[in-house]
């Protein structure tokens, strides 16, 4: 297995996959920090099984999001991923944001926002996937997704004025 | 709509790992990568025996246009005498049997990309980027040996030195081509080669101390 490509994979991925969980374990920096660490083991030891030019980012991604459905089956058994997508407040009772009305109406004005709209809005800003890699990820094309998740900030701007 | 992004983007911001997790994790996966593939590191190894022996014949036959192929920037990729230099270039790097030698290897391969680039410059600039792109490789290749291996710390120093010369170097050479330091994004670029290796705070200062010259920025004499 070249080390350097998986190197390359690392750096392309870690700080998005660690966004993807960060916000779905309720901002628990030693929570993200070990399921990260064990997603990446775990794609370190399936590397072989990887085609860039076929998945991209897709293949992590998949990686993760069952790796934390699993997390939280086995915490919570029967709970919904989509239940607990994008947790804002630390479990820890934290909150560290510079703004926190601001974030606060921010937060829940994206729970509001039906579920494929705060899925595409999160993937395009929160964890920073270019539209070619959201369309790997979510099997539809760049130029569709650009003018859902153009319409998805339209639906959240218009939430957030109305709160 | 522009004050929503910048808010998510702000968001966004709050998620990022911090730069002990990322060192550790990257740590980690090295070693379970040793566990999982024993064999790569030597496989690669006798691969680069063999290269060696068949590159020295190469060398004993064309030693006389050996020597000016390896010495000189002007041999460049397209020329006629570029596989005898890459041919000396792969003996040298089979000799460097230490990880110490191989830091110093690769840091001296990032110089010899440089002075390629820097010949490109005058006769065929579009090729520069790419002599750019293997410079920085070498220097990611160089720091990957340094960083976990070499313990020596007067070692460890005059590679970097030698390092932060190279990088002034390609700075400055980056500088020439590109319109501004904003569009390339050079620096940052370079910065993130090395991050994830496990070089201290100080070292990577150390690396990257040196700034392309004003002059040669502004594009003076």
């Amino acid at each position: 297995m070249d080390r350097r490509s998986f190197s390359a994979f690392y750096k392309a991925n870690l700080d998005r996959i660690y966004r993807y969980v960060f916000f779905r374990v309720g901002r628990n920096e030693s929570v993200a920090q070990d399921l990260v660490s064990e997603i990446f083991i775990k794609a370190l030891q399936n590397f072989e099984k990887y085609d860039e030019q076929i998945s991209r980012s897709a293949w992590i991604y998949r990686i993760a999001h069952n790796h934390l459905a699993n997390y939280f089956r086995d915490k919570k058994p029967q709970v919904d991923l989509d239940d607990v997508s994008f947790t804002l407040v630390g479990e820890d009772g934290r909150r560290s944001m510079e703004n926190w009305e601001e974030h606060t109406k921010l937060e829940s004005a994206l729970q509001r926002l039906p579920h494929e709209d705060r899925r595409l809005v999160t993937l395009k800003y929160i964890e920073g996937y270019a539209y070619g890699e959201m369309a790997d990820i979510l099997g539809r094309t760049a130029d569709a997704l650009k003018v859902a998740t153009h319409r998805a900030i339209l639906k959240l701007r218009s939430i957030l004025k109305e709160t | 709509m522009f004050f929503l992004k910048r808010q998510l983007n702000r968001l966004s911001k709050q998620g990022q790992p911090s730069k002990a997790f990322r060192e550790a994790l990257w740590l980690k996966l090295s070693q379970e990568h040793a566990c999982l593939y024993p064999e790569s590191a030597s496989f690669s190894r006798s691969f680069r025996w063999s290269a060696v022996l068949l590159t020295a014949l190469v060398v004993v036959f064309t030693m006389g246009t050996g020597v000016y192929a390896y010495e000189s920037p002007e041999v460049v990729p397209g020329h006629p005498l570029y596989v005898v230099k890459s041919s000396i270039e792969s003996l040298e790097e089979g000799l460097a049997r230490t990880p110490e030698a191989r830091a110093e290897f690769h840091s001296k391969m990032m110089a010899r990309r440089l002075s390629e680039g820097e010949h490109h410059l005058l006769r065929q600039p579009d090729q520069v980027g790419q002599s750019l792109e293997d410079a920085a490789d070498q220097l990611e290749q160089s720091v990957e040996e340094l960083a976990p291996a070499v313990r020596d710390p007067k070692m460890r120093a005059q590679v970097i030195e030698d390092l932060s010369i190279h990088n002034a170097r390609y700075l400055e050479l980056s500088a020439r081509v590109q319109k501004s330091e904003v569009q390339s994004g050079e620096p940052a670029r370079l910065r993130s080669r090395v991050e994830g290796y496990g070089l201290s705070k100080d070292e990577q200062g150390r690396l990257f101390e040196r700034k392309a010259r004003a002059s040669d920025l502004n594009g003076g004499p």
